[in-house]
């Protein structure tokens, strides 16, 4: 596991990327950061529903196949979470078929948005949900 | 239906002699009037009036009576199964007897579509279920994922560091470079589908390949001691995983002990002596029904002994052994049909579990089946089940008892026919 956090300027917003893919999480970082968010980063399953407690940011973006537990099953423990049963959580899966989105939906995702997608889309879906 | 059969046949073969029906009558010592009849399927016809008309007509009794044709009527009835199209399957015979060549026309497509339709099967459980497909689909959709967002930042973003730019480029490169070797891996991997009709993609893959290699028999662990065992996995090139070798060196472990219970120079002639009826033959050896199905599966391609097909899987269903047989092909991937005794058996452990089944070309195979439970390894300690399904193709009278409890059954669903199954769990591709 591993967590890095970066300073942006969007109203000290704070939106946690949970991810395993480096160069993925470095370009997500990297773009959001430029659009003034507080980035910080979680690249595994485990620890990942703590990390959101501690942390508190204001979205979540979390990968559905990650090491270990599916997002799937962090996403269900985050809802039945009272801190975090309302979060914004934005999910990502490279599976686009429509039981995927129905089960993410199902399950309390706010956002589903499927790989690879454009780095406006990410933007947009981002900026709607945390603001 | 037998009646119309008969009558279109002797028509035919009368016509395709060049004789008029009075000669054919002159020749079988019956009136014209009556071969009209019969020939117009409006009499029934056996005895010695079919032997005389037969003779004439230089033709088996036999074939008259059931028609060299009976593939070609499975296959015509196998293509009637949409009822949408309103075939008139009682009037089979007279196509046959009337459009012999439209009747093998039909009859040919029906098996180009059966053929396709399995080929469709194989592929669509291929892709379906393959590991290595989906790991490396997976793979290709992150790295084109971090090559997209990266190019786009670096096309779209404004001042940048050096450093963070030279970042960025590197990793694009890391991730084409993953995508190539991912791309060069998907080839080879498809190239062995088309070459070898399938590829191991899984351990049970491996190890099919491996015992199928081997046909199913293996001398060495007939007499020699365990330490066999060990030296067949090594030297064995199907096997490259782990997972393989480890599944492989189980099944090889199982066969010795069953070989050390039964040697085959007991066992072949207490089989045959029985008439391989598992039963029997477990109770002379004093060993459990399922030894008996492994050991008769395993028996070497001897000329009078009969072949057995043989599938095991775990409590989850999960198939741990195949072996298959012509007619009975045995799922890749995924559950089989619902309706095996293999499944049924996992309900009811240490009852054997034995019907007729038909499969949906009419083929039919006597199976049975056993579940059983290993040792706890501890008191109150989880306990696996196995079960084992033996099949063989029916024999007439020998699975007569069984007969009752016939039972209409498939491959997988994606490929039956039998669109009205209860225990169907996903559509047809016949629907």
């Amino acid at each position: 596991m591993m967590r890095r956090t970066f300073w942006g300027e969007r109203m000290g917003k704070h939106v946690l990327l949970i991810e395993d893919e480096p160069n993925i999480i470095e370009a997500i970082s990297f773009l959001l950061q430029q659009d003034g968010w507080k980035v910080s980063t979680h690249s595994d399953s485990s620890g990942a529903v703590d990390a959101v407690l501690n942390i508190g940011p204001d979205l979540v973006i979390l990968d559905v196949m990650l090491p270990g537990r599916s997002g799937f099953d962090v996403l269900q423990d985050l809802r039945r979470a009272s801190q975090t049963e309302k979060l914004p959580i934005l999910m990502l899966t490279a599976k686009g078929q429509a039981r995927d989105r129905a089960e993410a939906m199902s399950l309390g995702a706010s956002h589903f948005m499927t790989k690879p997608f454009s780095n406006r889309d990410m933007l947009a879906a981002v900026r709607e949900l945390a603001t | 239906m037998a009646r119309t059969l008969v009558g279109s046949r002797i028509r035919e073969r009368r016509e395709a002699r060049g004789l008029r029906q009075a000669e054919l009558a002159r020749m079988a010592g019956i009136s014209p009037s009556y071969l009209n009849l019969i020939e117009h399927n409006r009499r029934g016809i056996a005895g010695r009036v079919l032997i005389a008309l037969a003779g004439a007509l230089d033709s088996d009794v036999a074939e008259l009576r059931e028609g060299a044709d009976r593939d070609l009527q499975s296959a015509l009835r196998s293509a009637a199964t949409d009822d949408s199209a309103g075939a008139e399957l009682d009037r089979l015979d007279e196509l046959i007897g009337r459009f012999p060549g439209w009747a093998r026309l039909i009859g040919a497509q029906q098996r180009r579509l059966d053929r396709l339709e399995h080929g469709l099967e194989a592929l669509s459980d291929q892709l379906a279920h393959d590991p290595f497909l989906a790991e490396s689909l997976h793979e290709m959709l992150s790295s084109v994922t971090a090559i997209h967002a990266t190019a786009g930042i670096l096309v779209q973003a404004g001042a940048m560091e050096p450093l963070q730019q030279r970042r960025f480029q590197a990793n694009i490169h890391e991730e084409s470079s993953r995508l190539s070797d991912l791309s060069r891996a998907m080839v080879n991997h498809f190239d062995q589908l088309s070459e070898g009709g399938h590829a191991a993609a899984t351990p049970l893959d491996e190890v099919e390949a491996f015992l199928s290699r081997h046909g199913f028999h293996f001398p060495d662990l007939e007499t020699a001691d365990a330490d066999a065992v060990a030296e067949l996995v090594a030297q064995a090139d199907d096997l490259q995983s782990q997972s393989g070798r480890h599944l492989a060196a189980e099944v090889l472990a199982q066969y010795h002990r069953d070989a050390r219970q039964m040697p085959l120079a007991d066992f072949v002639p207490a089989a045959r002596d029985c008439d391989f009826v598992t039963g029997l033959l477990a109770r002379r050896f004093g060993v459990p029904v399922d030894s008996i199905f492994r050991r008769l599966a395993f028996l070497p391609s001897t000329e009078g002994l009969p072949e057995f097909g043989l599938i095991a899987c775990d409590g989850t269903g999960a198939v741990t052994l195949r072996k298959p047989l012509p007619g009975f092909a045995l799922p890749r991937y995924g559950a089989a049909c619902a309706l095996w005794p293999l499944y049924q058996a996992l309900n009811q452990p240490h009852v054997a579990v034995a019907a007729l089944l038909e499969t949906p070309d009419e083929r039919q195979f006597s199976a049975e089946a056993l579940a059983t439970y290993g040792v706890p390894g501890a008191t109150g300690a989880p306990v696996a089940i196995r079960s084992t399904m033996l099949f063989r193709p029916a024999r007439r009278d020998a699975d007569a008892a069984l007969v009752a409890g016939k039972r209409a059954v498939g491959l997988s669903c994606r490929i039956c026919p039998r669109v009205e199954c209860e225990a169907r769990r996903e559509p047809s591709i016949h629907n």
